[in-house]
């Protein structure tokens, strides 16, 4: 019932500690009595023996002043520490309603849905019920992410709008977002200054707010999250916990059965009782393939499927039937055609670099691009280095422009950045250590590898050395913004157009290179593109849609959204809906892109009724949405009536 | 019977202080009266209950052989044939005992209580002599400490002054040992006036039951000053009893002298039903009380003079 909400550090607790002992040794060395000289002191004793005999509490009494100060410091004591009481009368409260709007929020075992549910509840309880005129509310709405639909407002139309304008995701839950929203209101004084708390002096502290918490409790608790004063209270959302739905969605080429792509379906059942369900495989909304599941109670089973590779196709499993939940009971996947890595080979002629280029596993995943020194200093060409049409280049030996904004591998010269990276030439260096953890010398072996003439790498700090020579670093990657270079300490040909190393004769040479192409360029052997969560955001590469277009996305809602411009291309956040979307350039389609939910605690719709919020444990239904009333002002006044009785009894001794 | 003669001269300067030359024209007119028997040694100016032989006539008897012839009453004789001896009211003198409480306490109040007891003494004291009784005052301390030669007579008033101007208070009092030392020693029947504040820590009792036991018609002035009654005093004190110095911390507030108010009227009333079982005379007098008032109405009204 009662709580304190005031903390007082040490200090302040040595302070009042000090203050009641001042009082009580002034009050004493006080109590020097002046001699007064009676005819007798008859008549007084007989009547200070009448009080010692008859008066209980004399010691209280004789003592009245002293006591009546302690109670004073006290009564402030309690005021400092705020003390408040539930219930009771109010003045202007203020009221934080907190929907949850993650997918979990759209089960229909309460009628239409959860969320609906809950906000027609929320307007019913707080905006028509406990708020007076004068009171205040806002309105967050709330998945794994929070936003203020309604600031504080007394208008209660607006919030009764605001409720109803809140929109079901079908994200996933985290209330750790809405708190860090709420707390300011709890700790207004408190600022982050390098990461602690800081409470600047001075600071005066708001009304405390009571925070409505709508939710289905599909949120893990979180106990460390500081409330200071607002008091929440949590109205459960929701009845049932029976659902089924797709806990992941995996697609992996089948390494036996080159051409064939294995899918891996994984159903969960958080429901009380065992289901039986229908999975179906749709490619491009045509069934493919059916498997009947048997999924026991709050466990989950796997279901497969084989697909021959499929250029470009949509992929879609299907739980049939119905449940609370229907968004679950759908995944999605696109299988691409691989997209070539982009190669530029800037040489002045080199067979062996060439040669190993153009084998017939490189040729699957790059596309090479011989560039001739001449031709690098063409405009054209620099920019492309500058645009990033290249994933990788490589380069024999020939200094790049300082804009190419693309990997690069580097032969006996200084990366794009000269400052990064110093070489020092070298004579015969021997490679005495390789680090073959690292993704480009995976399976390079640089053991024997001879080398006329090199260069020792003295590279910038957050270099990776990933060979070292007798004479130092001899092959270093090294950061250059979002790229990296990795530059190789001596070069294949001398100037003559001799071998100045036998490593392209060697096998560790085409290893290294296609290590190359797939870390740096990024190459994969298979397309296939997994589906997106709600609320990722999408990303469309520059180089898929036409000059001075702007796309739009098609929704699974059906409304049209446009895609904000970036750097490198476009990106689409609103991807709050399981379903597949349409990247569209006027009429023509750009791209599809999916959006699936693939969360087992999602599709977990049990209803929690209680949950653990800033070290309290609320419960739902049990508490009655109060306002807390602060008792400080009545404290202070209490100690402001002592004063006065002090004051009487002091100057009108109506006391003993 | 006092006559009317010139007051006495009251001019030698201690007189002035204790009662004016009006006060004392008006005392004239005043005299002591007894209801009890009373014994006195030489004739006075007072009707005593003994038939005596005075001139005023008092009642008549049988004649008893051994009467006096003288006294028989021929004239009955003549009509009645019966012999009759004639009585006369006995006139004799009346000892009138002032006794002042002298102690410290008593030296206190504005004007202080032994200036009124002295005050009263005097003027009681006057009417005495004026009526040649025989008056004698004691003063009160760890005994009786002083008393004056028994006075008689008008001209024995500057005497009474001379003494009762001389009066001082003594260190410390015991009404008690007093008391019992007075009523020891005087045993002829008289009146005796206690002036006190009974303010004694051995309570009133003991000492006042000497005097109920005594042949003495007792009268009791309790003489307490203003500032006992109604004590202007507030705060953290130290109470120092002015007689033997005992101390008393006390935090004095008005619901404590409401209380202490309280206890003293208990006190003040307690002496007066004791008194008054006994038939003694008391008076409760504050030491700023007019003397002249206190003489023509208080000791009139309980008939101590007349």
């Amino acid at each position: 019932m009662f709580e304190f909400i005031g903390a007082l550090t040490p200090w302040q607790w040595a302070a009042i500690g000090g203050a009641a002992f001042g009082i009580v040794l002034l009050y004493f060395l006080k109590l020097r009595r002046e001699p007064q000289i009676v005819p007798s002191t008859l008549i007084w004793l007989k009547t200070t023996e009448d009080l010692h005999v008859n008066r209980p509490f004399r010691w209280l009494r004789a003592n009245i002043l002293l006591i009546l100060q302690l109670l004073l410091v006290a009564l402030l004591l309690l005021a400092l520490l705020r003390p408040t009481v539930h219930g009771g009368a109010k003045g202007v409260a203020r009221y934080v309603i907190l929907i949850d709007t993650s997918a979990s929020m759209g089960a229909t075992d309460v009628s239409p849905n959860r969320l609906e549910y809950a906000k027609e509840k929320a307007i019913d309880e707080v905006v028509d019920g406990v708020m007076d005129s004068n009171d205040m509310a806002m309105v967050v709405a709330f998945n794994d992410t929070a936003s203020v639909v309604a600031s504080y407002t007394s208008d209660k139309d607006r919030l009764r709008r605001a409720i109803r304008s809140i929109a079901l995701t079908h994200r996933s839950t985290d209330i750790t977002p809405a708190l860090q929203l709420v707390e300011p209101l709890a700790n207004p004084d408190t600022v982050m200054i390098e990461g602690e708390e800081v409470q600047p002096e001075g600071a005066v502290r708001p009304v405390p707010a009571t925070v409505v918490l709508y939710s289905d409790g599909g949120f893990t608790d979180v106990p460390e999250a500081s409330l200071g004063d607002v008091d929440i209270v949590f109205r459960s959302v929701g009845q049932e916990d029976n659902n089924v739905g797709i806990a992941a969605l995996a697609a992996r080429e089948n390494e036996s059965k080159p051409g064939r792509i294995g899918l891996f379906v994984r159903v969960a059942n958080v429901g009380q009782a065992a289901e039986h369900r229908r999975l179906q495989l749709l490619v491009e909304e045509t069934p493919v393939g059916v498997e009947d599941l048997s999924v026991p109670a709050q466990s989950a089973t796997s279901a497969s499927f084989e697909l021959t590779a499929l250029r470009d196709a949509l992929v879609e499993v299907r739980l049939d039937g119905e449940d609370a939940l229907p968004f679950d009971n759908v995944a999605y996947l696109r299988l691409r055609p691989p997209q070539p890595v982009r190669v530029a080979l800037v040489t002045a002629g080199n067979r062996w670099l060439e040669f190993a280029l153009s084998t017939s596993e490189v040729k699957e995943l790059a596309e090479v691009d011989v560039i001739s020194p001449e031709q690098l200093q063409e405009g054209r060409v620099q920019s492309a280095f500058a645009a990033g049409q290249y994933n990788l280049v490589i380069s024999d030996g020939i200094p790049l422009p300082e804009s190419t904004e693309a990997n690069t591998i580097l032969f006996g010269v200084a990366p794009p950045n000269p400052k990064a990276a110093r070489l020092v030439q070298v004579a015969h260096p021997v490679i005495i250590d390789t680090n073959s953890s690292h993704p480009l010398l995976q399976y390079v072996d640089l053991a024997t590898l001879r080398i006329v003439k090199g260069f020792a790498i003295d590279a910038q700090a957050g270099a990776v050395p990933l060979a070292r020579s007798t004479a130092g670093t001899i092959i270093c990657e090294i950061p250059r913004g979002y790229y990296r270079d990795c530059v190789v300490g001596f070069r294949l040909l001398n100037e003559e157009g001799a071998l100045n190393t036998d490593w392209p004769v060697r096998v560790s040479f085409p290893v290294f290179l296609m290590n190359a192409l797939r870390a740096y360029g990024r190459a994969e052997l298979t397309g296939i593109e997994a589906s997106l969560r709600p609320g990722q955001p999408f990303h469309l590469d520059q180089r898929f849609v036409p000059r001075g277009a702007s796309p739009v996305v098609l929704t699974p809602r059906g409304t049209k959204l446009p895609m904000t411009k970036t750097g490198t291309g476009y990106v689409f956040g609103a991807t709050d809906l399981v379903g597949i979307y349409k990247v569209l350039n006027g009429e023509k389609l750009l791209a599809t892109f999916t959006v699936s939910m693939l969360n087992q605690d999602e599709s977990n719709i049990a209803v929690r009724h209680e949950a653990i919020i800033g070290g309290r444990e609320i419960r739902s239904q049990e508490q009655r949405i109060v306002v807390r009333s602060e008792l400080w002002p009545w404290a202070v006044l209490l100690a402001f009536a002592i004063c006065l009785t002090e004051w009487y009894v002091y100057n009108r001794r109506v006391a003993i | 019977m006092a006559t009317a003669q010139q007051p006495p001269d009251t001019r030698r300067g201690t007189s002035d202080s204790l009662l004016s030359p009006d006060f004392l024209r008006r005392l004239e007119r005043l005299e002591l009266v007894t209801r009890k028997a009373l014994i006195g040694r030489m004739k006075g100016e007072r009707r005593s209950r003994r038939r005596g032989q005075s001139v005023e006539f008092a009642d008549y008897r049988d004649y008893t052989p051994g009467d006096d012839l003288r006294f028989l009453d021929w004239n009955i004789y003549g009509r009645l044939d019966r012999l009759f001896i004639k009585l006369f009211v006995e006139e004799e003198d009346l000892h009138f005992h002032i006794l002042i409480d002298a102690s410290k306490s008593m030296d206190f109040g504005t004007p202080t209580k032994l200036r009124f007891a002295t005050q009263i003494a005097a003027a009681l004291g006057f009417v005495g002599l004026i009526g040649q009784d025989r008056v004698v005052v004691h003063l009160l301390g760890e005994g009786i400490t002083r008393s004056s030669r028994p006075l008689r007579g008008r001209r024995s008033f500057i005497e009474l002054l001379e003494f009762l101007e001389r009066v001082e208070p003594e260190a410390e009092g015991d009404l008690h040992r007093s008391l019992r030392q007075f009523a020891l020693t005087y045993r002829i029947p008289g009146i005796a006036l206690v002036l006190s504040d009974f303010l004694d820590k051995q309570g009133y009792e003991p000492a006042l039951r000497y005097l109920a036991a005594s042949p003495m018609e007792v009268h009791v002035v309790q003489v307490l000053a203003r500032e006992e009654l109604d004590p202007p005093l507030l705060g953290d004190l130290r109470l120092i009893d002015c007689e033997d110095g005992e101390e008393l911390p006390v935090t004095i507030s008005a619901p404590l002298l409401q209380r202490y108010r309280q206890r003293l009227r208990a006190f003040c009333g307690g002496i007066e039903r004791w008194c008054l079982a006994r038939e003694m005379s008391y008076m409760l007098a504050t030491s700023d009380a007019d003397v002249e008032s206190v003489v023509f109405d208080h000791f009139r009204r309980i008939g101590l003079v007349k």
